[in-house]
């Protein structure tokens, strides 16, 4: 390896590191790419969990893949499966379709209530327009609390004038609809209890909330940020799947010149003069540069790869405090066919089983208490589908998004019983999970030829998930925009300098892949090209 | 007095913040009516004689989120108001030991140390970010909240002076009051604290009033405004008034009627009269009428638009956006009259820590099960307490050795399964008492009578919708210039010359006295402008004018 100085490393090698090598690599510099997994990917990584049958655990809808991000990627788009309905919700007699056309799902919501039907459309148009402004804002980095530069005053100004073209009413409502929590803002709007589990479910996915709490109004929208208007619950669901943004990115960044290292452990971030002078390997080698930008977790990043002394003690503590929560398992399942059960149902984006609020609500009571919940909701797909290269001939995957499944137990001997620890917990959750479905899929169960769990722990240690959080930190609203991943710190540039944090821990937060990476990129290069100057 | 009659400003309803609206206005030389419902004047800050010799603060029970400029204007000291600070918080534990706060900081430093000596460290420096905390939200407390999606001078020189003051906070403390904002009690105090009582008996300042637990984002912002009192210049002090909560609304009445206001109990009202989108009187149930060019109603806004309006008068968006409030009375109260004080296990006998507040919140999964109990339609049978014995500090509230307890309870929710019966009500009572006694052994053969009084019943007497005590739940999409619904959080109603005052107004609940002030000033405002602009155009009175 030649020792010559790099211009910026690259840490993580999932779609925002991707993005930010290449947004900094076609800016000119010299950069290299260091991944610790065998295989570039993060959360789109598709593994193989039995032999000839694989999936995308942690990404079976990509999110909102922003026009810089497909740019980064040199796509103009490229074609989804587009699965119709997006979701169905399966409840006792219920088979409720939420179709891509909101007319569609209108006239099926007939069946259950005539005022949820007539409010639908417009529903969707409203949610349509407020993450139209949402996209807007995470398409930028955050405004500046203490803004007062001319870029921080047009920055502001350009905001105000956008969120002014939603008119008084919906600026008012948006306003409104942030702190909300889901289940009163879906009161607002609809009567019946299946519809509202089922979106309530989508509100708190990944999310260590109940539908009852605060905030779970815009967890809904930013779920929604990057759908195309009318559809609810699925956003971008690419033909071969969410490795094909990997793909296209790391092609992309290695024709701009960018070297990418797999199988590179980090031991840590090396600091000279109080800037960022190199990359530690684990092997012992040092690899010197001026910056690094950084797509693991805020607090592997800033607590564990650097020294402390460089960072003030209240910050420590403020980085101490950010919280991850993850409270999701994925199961991923082996079938020898689908079952009857299931024909009309496995060609949607997703089943989710979640038959009222109330229903996810309790399933949520239980992570407050550190333990799993008895009844969890549970979210499944069959992505062999549409792409049947995931399993043998005629047989399927299932892939089941379960919650609440916190990461941290309590041990038994409280008042309640604990769950223990996830070692003896771990199977139990597990067939719980499959129960729920087989009351709702009959026959789902004896199909099942091999069984792999991922809880919270597992995701954490396979895919480098602090805490097994997807989001890589909780997005509620005190973690939300300029306070993510701190407050104060939420423009990427981080209080080391030369040091950059991007990846889902930072704006905008989780599904939206590639984003950060873009936004880092640029932040650093507006620095990074003044330090050349200099 | 019968009949009809004309004067410049009717008041609906002798809640303390009509009682300030009528006392401002009277003070600026206006003939001012305030017409009550009740026999008594001080909507929920009432003193009864509910039993013989004893005499119950029957809803409100402390005082200290009233605003020093209303005292100091009204003069209510000369009136009888006379506040008595409230020093310690005992929270017993269920193990016999205890956990106190005391107004000597070293006392306090020394019994938090002895559970955990990270925290009594904490706790000073807990207080003073609190205390910069309400001092930065106070401006807030004292303007009228501009409108952000309007472009009329006035919300945007508010908007300018907001972001001004905002500014001026830097951005630390602007972050901090965010996550004040937003994130629940239990997660804020997390990042302070590590012992679990006194996590607890904080966090339950961000339940008191609301159907939230403390591990719900957005009760942090119930436990800032809860911090937001000020006694004589001592920021979150809490106090008790001589005579009981009557006394401070007493003291109010006696002010407005110094300056020539008129209060009348027993005269409830059924309508207010509109023509022409003008208010121009009320009518009461009696059917007498009075006549006046103003008319403020300080009930919530459920009743101020729905009940004491025709449907026609209010367009349609208006009805709709009064609908989407949200009440939901948690709360509940029993009062007691004792034989006896209570005997606490944790610290036997009289002493100091009986003549502050007694919290039971042992620890934050106790107040979240409480909650989760009334999450789902149940009162908790395990509910958390704020308890006061007010006897201990006036001893005219009960004969000489005999005691009246004040206890707050969360929670009682209004949505009761099943609906609210006596028999419900005295099982809540029975879970309070029980509970209680479990501290407390000697309570039950101590009580000679009680009341409890359920979101329900506060609802029957007082009139506040759901039972809820702040007059609309205090959550961020019902506050400022969302309180109480959009585009109308400045006192002004779409009709002319109806204007709104109480609790359901900016700033909100508890004691404060700031709607009845500001409503008061933006009556005022308004007839200074229609005096300017008389001859000319008609004082307009939609939302973005100036």
């Amino acid at each position: 390896m030649s020792a010559r100085a790099y211009d910026a490393i690259v840490l993580g090698g999932d779609p925002d590191g991707l993005t930010a090598a290449i947004g900094l690599a076609e800016a000119g510099a010299k950069v290299r790419l260091l991944e610790a997994a065998p295989e570039v990917g993060g959360v789109c990584q598709e593994i193989e969990f039995a032999p000839g049958f694989r999936a995308a655990p942690l990404a079976p809808d990509l999110g909102y893949v922003a026009p810089e991000v497909l740019r980064a990627a040199g796509q103009e788009s490229w074609s989804g499966i587009d699965p119709d309905p997006a979701v169905i919700a399966v409840g006792d007699g219920v088979r409720l379709p939420l179709f891509r056309s909101a007319e569609r799902t209108a006239s099926e919501l007939h069946r259950l209530s005539a005022p949820d039907a007539r409010a639908w459309v417009d529903f969707t148009r409203r949610v349509h327009r407020f993450c139209g402004f949402l996209a807007e804002l995470y398409r930028q980095p955050p405004p500046r609390v203490d803004g007062h530069t001319l870029e921080d005053w047009l920055q502001l100004a350009s905001l105000g004038r956008r969120f002014r073209s939603l008119g008084r009413e919906e600026m008012a409502e948006l306003l409104r609809t942030i702190p909300m929590s889901a289940a009163d803002w879906l009161d607002d709007w609809f009567e019946s209890e299946p519809l509202k589990g089922v979106l309530a479910a989508l509100a708190v996915t990944d999310l260590s909330q109940g539908p009852v709490s605060g905030g779970t109004a815009l967890a809904f929208l930013h779920r929604h940020v990057g759908a195309p208007p009318g559809v609810i619950g699925a956003r971008s669901m690419p033909r071969n799947g969410p490795g094909v943004l990997v793909q296209a990115l790391q092609q992309r960044a290695v024709r701009a010149g960018v070297e990418i290292e797999t199988g590179a452990a980090i031991r840590r971030l090396v600091v000279r003069d109080d800037r960022i002078a190199g990359v530690s390997l684990a092997s012992g080698e040092e690899l010197p540069c001026r910056m690094v930008i950084s797509s693991l977790d805020p607090s592997r990043s800033l607590l564990e790869l650097l020294d402390i002394r460089y960072l003030d003690p209240d910050l420590i503590h403020a980085i101490r405090n950010i919280r991850y929560r993850g409270v999701t398992m994925k199961i991923l399942l082996a079938l020898d066919g689908l079952p009857e059960s299931a024909s009309g149902l496995a060609s949607a984006g997703a089943i989710v089983i979640a038959p009222s609020v109330r229903y996810v609500e309790q399933a949520y009571d239980a992570a407050k208490y550190g333990r799993c919940s008895d009844q969890p909701f549970v979210a499944l797909h069959f992505p062999s589908v549409a792409r049947p290269e995931l399993a043998p001939a005629g047989r399927h995957v299932a892939v089941l998004h379960v919650q609440y499944t916190p990461y941290r137990l309590r041990s038994s001997g409280e008042a309640g019983a604990g769950e223990g620890d996830w070692e003896t917990t771990r199977d139990r959750v597990a067939d719980r999970s499959i129960a729920v479905v087989e009351h709702h899929l009959p026959g789902f169960t004896e199909r099942i030829r091999e069984r792999c769990i991922l809880a919270p722990p597992d995701l954490e240690a396979r895919f480098g998930l602090r805490e097994g959080a997807i989001s890589q930190g909780e997005m509620t609203l005190d973690q939300w925009l300029f306070m993510r991943p701190l407050p104060g710190w939420a423009r990427y540039a981080m209080p080391v300098a030369g040091l950059y944090l991007c990846g889902p821990g930072t704006h905008p937060g989780p599904g939206a892949p590639g984003l950060s990476g873009c936004l880092a990129a640029r932040v650093a290069l507006g620095e990074w090209a003044w330090g050349r100057r200099k | 007095m019968s009949g009809a009659g004309t004067y410049d400003a009717i008041v609906i309803g002798g809640g303390h913040n009509g009682l300030v609206a009528a006392a401002y206005l009277a003070r600026a030389g206006k003939k001012v009516i305030v017409l009550e419902r009740r026999h008594v004047l001080g909507g929920a800050a009432v003193s009864e004689q509910v039993f013989p010799g004893f005499t119950f603060s029957v809803f409100s029970y402390v005082v200290s989120l009233l605003r020093p400029e209303i005292i100091r204007d009204l003069e209510l000291p000369k009136h009888g108001l006379h506040i008595l600070p409230l020093e310690s918080t005992l929270t017993p534990l269920p193990n016999g030991d205890y956990l106190a706060t005391w107004a000597d900081p070293d006392l306090t430093r020394r019994e938090i140390a002895r559970h955990s000596p990270k925290d009594a460290e904490a706790f000073v420096e807990f207080g003073h970010l609190m205390h910069h905390m309400a001092r930065a939200v106070k401006p807030l407390l004292g303007m009228v909240p501009p409108d952000p999606t309007s472009l009329s001078p006035r919300d945007l020189a508010g908007m300018l002076r907001l972001g001004g003051h905002l500014r001026s906070l830097g951005p630390d403390r602007v972050h901090a009051l965010f996550k004040l904002l937003t994130m629940s009690s239990a997660d804020y105090l997390d990042e302070w604290f590590e012992c679990e009582p006194l996590k607890a008996t904080k966090a339950a300042s961000g339940i008191i009033g609301t159907l939230m637990g403390p591990r719900s984002p957005g009760s942090a912002y119930v436990l800032l405004h809860h911090y937001m009192g000020e006694i004589d210049g001592v920021f979150r002090a809490w106090g008790f008034a001589r005579g009981g909560n009557g006394s401070v609304s007493g003291a109010i009445a006696s002010a407005a009627r110094s300056f020539g206001a008129t209060l009348r109990t027993e005269a409830p009202v059924r309508q207010v009269l509109v023509r022409n989108g003008r208010a121009v009187g009320v009518v009461l149930e009696n059917g007498d009428e009075l006549r006046a060019p103003v008319v403020i109603s300080s009930l919530d806004a459920r009743r101020t638009y729905l009940e004491l309006l025709q449907p026609q008068e209010l367009p349609e968006e208006v009805v709709r956006q009064v609908r989407r409030i949200r009440y939901r009375g948690s709360s509940g109260k029993v009062n007691l009259a004792l034989s006896e004080l209570p005997n606490f296990i944790c610290l036997p006998g009289d002493g100091p820590h009986l003549r502050g507040a007694i919290s039971i919140s042992p620890s934050v999964d106790y107040l979240e099960r409480a909650y989760d109990d009334a999450k789902y339609g149940a009162f908790s049978r395990r509910p958390y307490m704020d308890i006061v014995i007010p006897s201990l500090l006036d001893p005219n509230m009960a004969p000489p050795g005999r005691h009246v307890m004040s206890i707050f309870v969360q929670y009682a929710p209004y949505h009761l399964e099943g609906g609210w019966t006596d028999e419900r009500r005295e099982a809540f009572g029975d879970a309070v008492i029980d509970t209680l006694s479990e501290y407390a052994p000697n309570l039950k053969s101590a009580i000679l009578h009680r009341q409890v009084l359920t979101p329900l019943d506060i609802e029957r007497t007082l009139g506040l919708s759901e039972g809820n005590i702040f007059q609309g739940e205090l959550a961020l999409q019902q506050l400022f210039f969302l309180r109480p619904f959009a585009h109308w959080s400045g006192y002004r109603t779409p009709i002319r010359g109806y204007y709104q005052c109480g609790s359901g107004t900016h700033p909100g609940g508890g004691v404060m006295g700031a709607g009845g002030r500001l409503a008061a000033m933006q009556v005022l405002a308004d007839q200074r402008l229609s005096r300017r602009t008389a001859g000319r155009v008609t004082v307009p009175a939609k939302p973005g004018e100036a």
